[in-house]
């Protein structure tokens, strides 16, 4: 039956395995991801420096992931120099694992902080923060759930979310610059929350990335830079 | 070329005789043919030898032989030469040129001692040589004849023979016809009855007698008998496996060696939170949780069963085995929702921590203090009140702790009985804030209440008191110095909602859930400091609990936190 099929049909067969490898690579780097981010806030919440020790070194085989998929993609793109949605495809999964693998480091660098902070956060800023972290965890979640099932309108909900993420790390940044000035010995402290906020707000607009790549891939559309999106930097 | 067994059966059989009659045909030509000639011979032969008499008895051969030869050869339709030894002709039927007798191969065979008979075929013609006595030697009598006579026979018969065998083919033509149409009809008819059957038609096909046809037929109803029960008994094993997974709460997923799911069960769908029917898709198109894949990936890579404990994004606890499936590649992936009991084995790990804790604070102080009395200090004004006054202090605080985790063991057994009443929530709420009045001022911290006079619920009056108290005293002690505490009510249907906010510190929310835990302390450090035996909101809980209410804590907002108690309604 084997030696009856063409060649072409044959090699069709090793492209899908492979177009299925880069699939899955992505994917797996997409739940390595997903789990930092959500040891690093439970070891904020708890000033768990252990904790975060532990989820800093998960990003060694983030890093590693992401050199072996870009790897495949050029493979891929120059053996079976692919065309059309496969070309999308492929080239948005080089992005999408960069927009990952930034995502990683930015869980390595909430841990960072939380073994600087060596304790747990005043509850109302743990709140703050575990809200914030949770709607970024979403936002990859369904970006990369919208990508795997070629969901568009699940990507297109991840887009909204991100004002939310925004206006609390406004609230919390006033909160705890109010804190600061009235305790100087929260200072240190304060500062580290602060930048735990800002990178968690990153990491949400990571997530509005990946939607705004998933939405590409699918619909062909470019929804990037577009009027409207408000920008907090 | 795709031939039905009919015209098989058909063109075999044409081969057949087409063959049998070619050979039979080729045969007999030569039989014939010889038999033709060996008769022609004989006849000559017999000719001869009257000859060859005649010409020993007749007297005067020179003078009456020509005459004999001449009419015995037209009498026969024969030509007849004599002649003696030396190859002079004596006689000859139609004279002619002879040319060199005596070379001849059958007059040699003649002359030929103890010979006298020679046979030729030469030029068309049969040629019978006879020696015979002639005066003191020998003389020879040839006779010949055409042998054109024997083909006109020849062919006469062979054309006979050849329309014989033309009808013989066209009747074994015909014979053969009818034979394989007849058995192609029941073939085709079976067949026509087994492919209904195969493609679900009526289930049984009709039997036309016996014979080989008659047995196939009936051999095609028990195997469709056999494969009709096979097919229930798989039914049924199914439905009873697709039950078995419905009704278990772990969660089943079976993955093949492509990693795709062949089997999911709805606990497994309910634990991982995967959507409607991922049968037959990749498992990590569901499933990215990295301690999940890892353990599916170990097990496909020939690693055998494995556990592995990991948290689903829903916020599940899930112990997760792993193992091979029997036969072929894939396996089975077994999940346990273990959240609840993880949390029960930490509030229990806790509660005997924080016991030994508890308890062990006052009774070393208790022992230092006495040991040191005793070693003398006793004697000494200066520290003996003062370590008195600690030993009765911690002593009090043992009591009390003992005596709390006695109410509540009492509360749990279910042995306390309450005896809801109408109560008013504003009169109570009064009189616990007259009961913690002295450490609100102390703090300074300020309690507002807020509650209408018509906000009755059904309730025992001294465990409301208790709970107020305790709620307020604990807002109190936990908020910094100039902070609020407001007590207010809201009616939700036959309920009645009694808040307890205050404008602290507040509580994380993780610590949130477990507060109402025996002993179970935020900031451990601080609270043991502030007093308390950490049993108060695990009583205050009961208690409520009892009442048929309910008690929690929320976020406060900017700050702090806001202690609940929901009571029913009193008509």
């Amino acid at each position: 039956m084997l030696r009856s099929m063409p060649a072409k049909a044959h090699t069709d067969r090793e492209y899908e395995a492979e177009l299925r490898e880069l699939k899955d690579k992505l994917l797996r780097m997409a739940g390595l991801v997903e789990d930092m981010i959500a040891r690093a806030t439970d070891a904020l919440v708890r000033g768990d420096v252990e904790g975060a020790r532990q989820t800093v070194k998960l990003d060694k085989d983030v890093n590693a992931l992401e050199v072996e998929t870009d790897e495949m993609c050029l493979i891929i793109l120059a053996r079976r120099q692919p065309l059309a949605s496969d070309l999308r495809m492929i080239t948005l999964a080089m992005k999408m694992v960069t927009d990952l693998e930034r995502i990683g480091d930015l869980a390595v660098n909430i841990c960072e902080r939380v073994i600087a902070l060596g304790g747990p956060p005043p509850p109302s800023v743990a709140e703050r923060l575990t809200r914030m972290s949770e709607a970024g965890q979403k936002m990859i979640r369904d970006a990369i759930d919208g990508f795997v099932a070629g969901d568009v309108g699940k990507a297109r909900s991840v887009l909204g979310c991100d004002q939310a993420v925004d206006d609390g790390y406004r609230e919390l940044t006033m909160e705890v610059q109010g804190e600061m000035m009235k305790r100087p010995d929260f200072v240190d402290r304060g500062i580290h929350l602060a930048a735990v906020a800002k990178f968690l707000e990153r990491i949400a607009d990571h997530g509005t990335n990946l939607a705004e790549m998933v939405i590409f891939q699918v619909e062909g559309k470019d929804v990037r830079h577009k009027a409207g999106r408000f920008d907090v930097k | 070329m795709n031939l039905g067994i009919g015209s098989k059966l058909f063109l075999a059989s044409v081969g057949v005789i087409v063959v049998v009659e070619v050979t039979a045909a080729i045969v007999l030509r030569a039989e014939v043919r010889e038999t033709l000639e060996e008769r022609a011979e004989a006849q000559l032969t017999v000719l001869a030898e009257t000859a060859r008499i005649g010409l020993e008895t007749v007297p005067d051969l020179p003078r009456h032989g020509q005459v004999l030869a001449s009419r015995i050869g037209a009498a026969t339709r024969t030509e007849i030469e004599v002649f003696d030894s030396t190859g002079e002709i004596l006689a000859d039927s139609s004279p002619g040129v002879s040319g060199d007798l005596l070379t001849l191969p059958e007059v040699r065979a003649a002359l030929a001692p103890g010979g006298g008979h020679g046979v030729a075929r030469r030029g068309g013609r049969i040629l019978i040589a006879r020696a015979f006595r002639y005066g003191d030697g020998l003389g020879v009598v040839r006779v010949s004849a055409a042998t054109t006579e024997l083909t006109e026979a020849y062919r006469r018969l062979w054309f006979l023979l050849s329309v014989g065998a033309a009808i013989g083919l066209l009747v074994a033509i015909g014979m053969t016809l009818t034979a394989t149409t007849l058995v192609r009809r029941s073939l085709r008819r079976l067949a026509g009855s087994a492919a209904e059957v195969a493609t679900g038609g009526p289930q049984r096909i009709a039997v036309d007698g016996g014979g080989e046809i008659g047995r196939v037929g009936n051999f095609i109803n028990r195997m469709a008998d056999d494969a009709r029960r096979t097919v229930s008994a798989l039914e049924s094993e199914r439905s009873l496996l697709g039950s078995v997974l419905d009704g278990m709460t772990q969660g089943v997923i079976g993955i093949d060696g492509d990693r795709r799911m062949s089997l999911v069960n709805p606990a497994a769908r309910t634990i991982l939170d995967l959507p409607g029917v991922p049968i037959g898709e990749p498992f990590l198109d569901h499933v990215r949780i990295p301690a999940a894949v890892a353990l599916v990936e170990r097990a496909l890579a020939g690693g055998g069963t494995a556990t592995a404990e990991f948290a689903t994004p829903g916020g599940l606890r899930v112990l997760a085995r792993v193992t091979l499936q029997r036969s072929g590649t894939g396996c089975i992936l077994v999940l346990d929702d273990v959240t609840a009991i993880r949390r029960l084995e930490t509030i229990r790990r806790d509660f005997v921590a924080n016991v030994s804790h508890e308890l062990r604070t006052p009774v070393s102080v208790i022992r230092a203090n006495a040991e040191t009395l005793r070693a003398g200090a006793k004697d000494d004004p200066r520290f003996a009140d003062r370590l008195i006054e600690g030993l009765h202090r911690n002593a009090e605080r043992l009591s009390r702790i003992i005596s709390d985790l006695l109410d509540l063991s009492r509360l749990e057994a279910g042995q306390v009985r309450i005896e809801p009443v109408p109560v008013a929530v504003a009169a109570a709420a009064e009189q616990a804030r007259t009961a913690i009045e002295a450490q609100a001022a102390a703090r300074p911290v300020t309690v507002a209440i807020d509650v209408g006079a018509d906000v009755i619920v059904r309730a025992d009056a001294k465990a409301l008191d208790h709970v107020l108290v305790n709620l307020l005293d604990n807002a109190v002690k936990y908020t910094g110095a100039g902070g609020h505490v407001w007590v207010r009510t809201r009616r939700r249907g036959d309920v009645v909602r009694i808040e307890i906010a205050d404008d602290g510190p507040g509580i994380a929310a993780h610590h949130r859930e477990r507060i109402f835990e025996r002993f179970y302390r935020v900031d451990a450090g601080r609270s043991r400091e502030v007093g308390g035996t950490g049993l108060g909101l695990s009583i205050v809980r009961h208690l409520v609990e009892s009442l048929g209410g309910q008690v929690g804590v929320d976020g406060n907002d900017p700050t702090g936190a806001v202690f609940w108690v929901e009571l029913p309604a009193a008509r």
